[in-house]
């Protein structure tokens, strides 16, 4: 297709019709922060980001050099902090997955103005979680050996039993999906940002857009792109996780090898992931002036998830009793009292009172609106259900089979410094998120507001 | 030193034979002619100490350090005392009701001063006397003593004291002596009496000294199953009457029910196994140095030992169980059960750890990049890390190396091979000669140095190898048979002695 | 494609829905349309032919499936079997986690790829085209014509003619 052979005719400035007037103000509104309006506080929030992003850079350089050693870990507890952070961050991650996937097959409108910084967030979990299993490896130079990669060692391939080379593959599909649905996501508000920006800009949204026309074409097949991702992505929302907590429940640890874990941990996930977004959500629709965008009653429907996984969570832990107390098998009940009177028990009551006890708040709808308390309970389940991976992990392996085995552990400093430079990570991408790119999708809440105008026609 | 009799005919080849070695041959008939004499042995708890209301003081040779002249041999002061698994330091060892008295629990410094009546002890030395010890609290001890071993605290330790990697977290406060010398406390003895015991005060310090300590959950019911009652199936410790009838064959004795995979390997070869008998077992841990000797295992430090990060591939599990004459211990040796059904052969995604041929569980160093799932699915954390590079490039250091075994870099697992090395230099020298390996042929260091000969090694698909005979044996029993894990060793039961109605019922 | 058309620009989808189902039913090609959003019901209007981007994700699907199955039973039973924890070479259940997940990539590449693919989109320095005008706020129609300034064209609004 050559360009026009006249000089296109400059079109008349939009109208006074309300329907342009919304499209041009979604793309200021949205798209102004990546055509380089100012964002209030942002500066502040990113050098605390950078800071905490330095001391865990520090601290996992220090630990490469020395040696794993350098984390508390012993001879029984071989996995501590490592792999409740990968757990917990990919638990994080379920949330953006499943508002953009199965949200979007059972048709919430809703999900509309959360959608992209969800997804962002599962992003930036994934990377967060993925990095944890690389560096706990005791040679993490070698970690490409987890690949079935042709060698040159004669054909030395993976253990496909071995429930870490499932991982392996899960989180690597998972991340490729997720990313692939991001981008897709991405690529109408690229062009309309290319469109509206002038000098590198434009051409670097230009570059991103892949030449994004809105042709009516390839938006239909778009929908139709996006509709088989969504299903492949709920998939994933299953999957995943139960991948994930077959490195436990496929174990023989008591503790790990229970038959719940699956549905456990993928609600946990969802829970988690929730709480994360909608603390994200309260902070960056005041700051970024998105109230528009990111309504009430968007808040209104992640508090009733996160309550009603809440619930499920609280189900699951009166199962994991029930099953203990009424099996009357030795070591299952052993790890019930364990988990309630052992080392780690100031841990289980205060991971209760997390996930299950403080979200019954969200039953008031008062509660709900109230976007602090709604902040502060969210912050509080992000925290207990990193209680509740760090339990199931450490507070199993220090007491299994032989008594003889039976030790405590305490984390280093290096292993806090780790965790703290992992949320360091994941508010430097998000902010640089907040700062580059529409975090809300243009093209969607365009679409969202054409709905609106049948909606009042009718 | 020559005797013709007993280094044959030539000087000249009991000369070379010795350089090469680095050690020679000799038998010393007054050992032999030696004899225990019960009544000779003082009484350890002097009458008057009760009513002086102090606590009296014995010195203790330990296995490892004896009098002290082993004391710089840093093996021997990583080695785990039999009883109180301390390492690395002189702890003194109270009854739990004096700890109560006492106010202390594990790792609580105590100060021991000359009583105030010593007549040795003029009131000037008396503080100059004074011991610094961390309490280790001892199930089974008499109430008004306090044990303290002797032979530590010498100035020449001083280059032991600090062993261990260098990091940031690491407790660099210990630089001084390995443990206290608590020699010039102890009463002067009479002649040909030993070391006597010694009336003492003690005075709580209040601080602290974290014992390196390999063991810290102790206690079995009577039964043999822990406090808790975790073990899947049958007890950890089991005793037997004595005159137990055998055992069933193999066959009837395998766990029911239907196994998710068809067992469709054919094992043609040996499969070597072991056999522990738990009753001639003392504990005396000579195995555990014997291992660590020929295996390469490095000595890793007090302060990695506090963090449970002790590399001994064997080890030696001690139980204490209610009696109602007392507080008994049982010693169990611990180490890798190549096991026919390995846990940590599934979890490892990179397959460094695999079954060979002839049914050992082989770890593969130069493959494995340590997730450490394999040590956290292993049921008797028997596996071993590299936390920090512990092999030195010092020349002087690595001639005590075993130049048939690797050294392990950081990063990877490790553990108890059953001395494959040896297994491999036997049956290449049977093969020599046409034949395969004899039963006893092969002996891993730790069978090797055992004294009381509780460890039997050999093919257990051999049905006349002398590991087989002790697998049919009344007392065999195997560890977690729940679990299906078909291990390669196999542990004899104690025969009870002390049976009384009141004990429990026993697991077995 | 050679030809002559007209991109004609309306204010509203509205407008624009109602000039498709003029010109065509007036019998004009629509050859395609330009939106800020996707509009529902559009390829049944413009008579598009069914998206391949279905197939072609299960297409990738099944490969993923067989592919996966077929990479670990290989690697695990002919190239090198090894004995792991007692456990036949052939462990297929234990291959069901990897098969699934690369039954999943393989299905999500098949869908991303062909549609990028059948959109010709891909990284480009000069954006072709259309590309400049697209109105991130307007909607366009393009119709084909037979021959320049067809002034029997059904619709009334802002129109310019364009050359392939």
């Amino acid at each position: 297709m050559s360009m026009a052979t006249d000089p296109p005719a400059r079109m008349p400035e939009a109208s006074a019709s309300s329907e342009q007037g919304a499209l041009t103000r979604a793309m200021t509104d949205l798209g102004g922060a990546a055509l380089g309006r100012p964002l209030r506080g942002w500066w502040a929030c990113f050098a605390v980001a950078v800071l905490a992003l330095a001391v865990g850079v520090v601290a996992v350089t220090y630990q490469l050099r020395t040696g794993i050693g350098t984390w508390g870990l012993n001879r029984s507890v071989g996995w501590a902090y490592d792999i409740t952070n990968f757990v917990f961050w990919i638990g994080v991650g379920h949330a953006g997955t499943l508002i953009s996937a199965i949200l979007l097959l059972f048709r919430q409108r809703w999900r509309a103005g959360v959608s992209r910084a969800a997804e962002t967030m599962t992003i930036i979990a994934i990377v967060c979680a993925a990095i944890f299993p690389v560096i706990h490896l005791g040679r993490p130079w070698l970690m490409l050996w987890v690949l079935p990669l042709p060698n040159s060692r004669g054909p030395l391939w993976v253990n496909f039993s071995s429930p870490l080379t499932w991982d392996v593959f899960a989180i690597l599909t998972y991340f490729v999906v997720s990313l692939l649905f991001w981008y897709l996501g991405l690529l109408p508000d690229f062009a309309s940002l290319s469109h509206a920006a002038t000098g590198w800009r434009r051409r670097v949204f230009g570059l991103l857009s892949l030449g994004w026309n809105g042709s009516l074409r390839t938006w239909a097949r778009y929908e139709r792109t996006c509709l088989l991702l969504a299903g492949l992505a709920t998939a994933l929302v299953i999957s995943v996780h139960s991948v994930v907590s077959f490195d436990f429940a496929a174990s023989l640890v008591p503790g790990w090898h229970t038959t719940i874990f699956p549905p456990y941990f993928v609600v946990g996930a969802i829970f988690s992931g929730m709480a994360m977004v909608l603390a994200l959500l309260v902070v960056m629709r005041r700051a970024m002036a998105l109230q528009s965008y990111v309504t009430l009653q968007q808040l209104d429907a992640m508090c009733k998830i996160m309550l009603a996984t809440s619930g499920l969570l609280g189900l699951a832990y009166l199962i994991e009793t029930m099953t203990a107390l009424y099996g009357n098998h030795g070591p299952d009940r052993f790890m019930l009292m364990l988990r309630m009177q052992g080392p780690l028990a100031a841990y289980y009551w205060a991971m209760i009172a997390c996930n299950v006890l403080v979200p019954q708040l969200l039953w008031s709808g008062r509660v709900r609106r109230n976007r602090p308390l709604v902040f502060a309970i969210a912050l509080l389940a992000l925290a207990g259900m990193w209680l509740e991976r760090f339990l199931i992990i450490v507070g199993s392996l220090q007491r299994d089979f032989l008594p003889s085995g039976w030790v405590d552990y305490l984390p280093t400093r290096i292993e806090v410094a780790t965790l703290v430079g992992s949320f360091g990570l994941f508010l430097v991408c998000f902010l640089l998120f907040c700062r580059w790119l529409p975090v809300v999708s243009i093209a969607e809440s365009r679409a969202g507001h054409r709905t609106r105008l049948r909606v009042a026609d009718r | 030193m020559f005797d013709a009799s007993t280094d044959g005919p030539s000087f000249e080849a009991f000369w070379d034979r010795s350089l090469r070695d680095g050690w020679t041959r000799r038998s010393d008939p007054a050992v032999a002619a030696l004899h225990f004499d019960v009544s000779q042995v003082p009484s350890s708890v002097p009458a008057t100490s009760r009513a002086l209301g102090t606590l009296v003081l014995i010195g203790y040779p330990t296995v490892a350090l004896l009098d002290g002249r082993q004391a710089f041999n840093p093996w021997l002061l990583e080695l785990p005392d039999p009883v109180t698994k301390v390492t690395w330091e002189s702890g003194a060892s109270v009854s739990p009701a004096t700890a109560r008295v006492l106010g202390v629990s594990d790792g609580d410094l105590i100060r021991i001063a000359p009583a105030r009546d010593a007549e040795w002890a003029s009131k000037a030395t008396a503080d100059d006397l004074t011991v610094e010890v961390p309490i280790v609290v001892q199930p089974g001890q008499h109430d008004d003593v306090i044990a303290v071993p002797i032979g530590y605290g010498q100035r020449a330790t001083q280059r032991f004291a600090g062993i261990g990697p260098r990091w940031l977290g690491a407790d660099t406060s210990d630089r001084a002596r390995v443990g206290a010398n608590i020699a010039p406390l102890l009463a002067r003895a009479r002649p040909g009496e030993g070391v006597a015991p010694t009336p003492v005060r003690v005075t709580v310090v209040g601080r602290r000294r974290e014992l390196a300590r390999t063991q810290d959950h102790s206690w079995l019911q009577a039964s043999g199953r822990d406090a808790w009652g975790t073990e899947a199936s049958g007890a950890l410790i089991r005793f037997a009457e004595a005159g137990t009838a055998p055992r069933p064959t193999q066959s009837e004795t395998e766990p029911g029910g239907p196994d998710l995979w068809p067992d469709e390997r054919q094992q043609l070869g040996p499969r070597w196994g072991m056999a522990i008998d738990l009753d001639a077992c003392t504990g005396c841990s000579a195995c555990v140095v014997a291992c660590q000797v020929e295996n390469n295992t490095p000595v890793v430090g007090r302060d990695e030992v506090r963090r449970h990060r002790e590399m001994h591939w064997l080890r030696i599990d001690r139980y204490y169980l209610e009696r109602p004459s007392g507080v008994a211990v049982a010693h169990q040796p611990m180490t890798c059960h190549q096991c026919g059904h390995a846990p940590c052969e599934t979890v490892c995604p990179v397959l460094a750890t695999t079954r060979s041929s002839d049914g050992l569980n082989q770890q593969i160093y130069s493959r494995c990049v340590g997730t450490r799932y394999c040590m956290n699915n292993c049921p008797f954390k028997v596996r071993r890390f590299n936390w920090f590079d512990y092999a030195h490039d010092e020349r002087m250091e690595n001639l005590v190396l075993n130049p048939d075994v690797t050294v392990r870099s950081r990063g990877v697992a490790e553990k108890c091979t059953f001395c494959v090395q040896r297994i491999q230099d036997a049956r290449l020298a049977a093969r020599l000669r046409g034949e395969e390996p004899a039963d006893g042929d092969i002996v891993p260091a730790c069978a090797q140095t055992c004294a009381a000969s509780a460890i039997t090694f050999g093919d257990l698909n051999d049905p006349h190898s002398r590991v087989r005979a002790r697998t049919g044996d009344g007392r065999a029993y195997t560890l977690l048979e729940g679990l299906n894990l078909q291990p390669a060793i196999t542990y004899l039961a104690m025969q009870r002695r002390d049976r009384s109605p009141d004990d429990d019922v026993d697991g077995n | 494609m050679s030809g002559h058309g007209l991109l004609a620009t309306f204010e509203t989808e509205a407008a624009l829905v109602e000039a498709a189902r003029a010109v065509d039913s007036a019998g004009h090609a629509i050859v395609d349309a330009y939106a800020p959003y996707s509009i529902e019901g559009w390829p049944a209007l413009a008579h598009a032919e069914a998206s391949r981007v279905g197939w072609a994700c299960l297409s990738g699907g099944v490969l993923g499936a067989v592919g996966g199955l077929t990479l670990q039973a290989w690697t695990s039973a002919v190239s090198w079997p090894l004995d792991i924890g007692g456990k036949p070479v052939l462990a297929w259940l234990a291959f069901i986690p990897v098969a699934f997940e690369l039954m999943v990539l393989g299905a999500a590449a098949g869908a991303g790829l062909s549609f990028l693919i059948l959109s010709r989109l891909r990284p480009r320095w000069r954006q072709p085209g259309l590309r400049d005008t697209w109105p991130h706020d307007r909607f366009v129609l393009e119709v084909a014509a037979a021959g320049k300034c067809d002034s029997k064209l059904p619709i009334r609004c802002c129109a310019r003619w364009v050359r392939w």
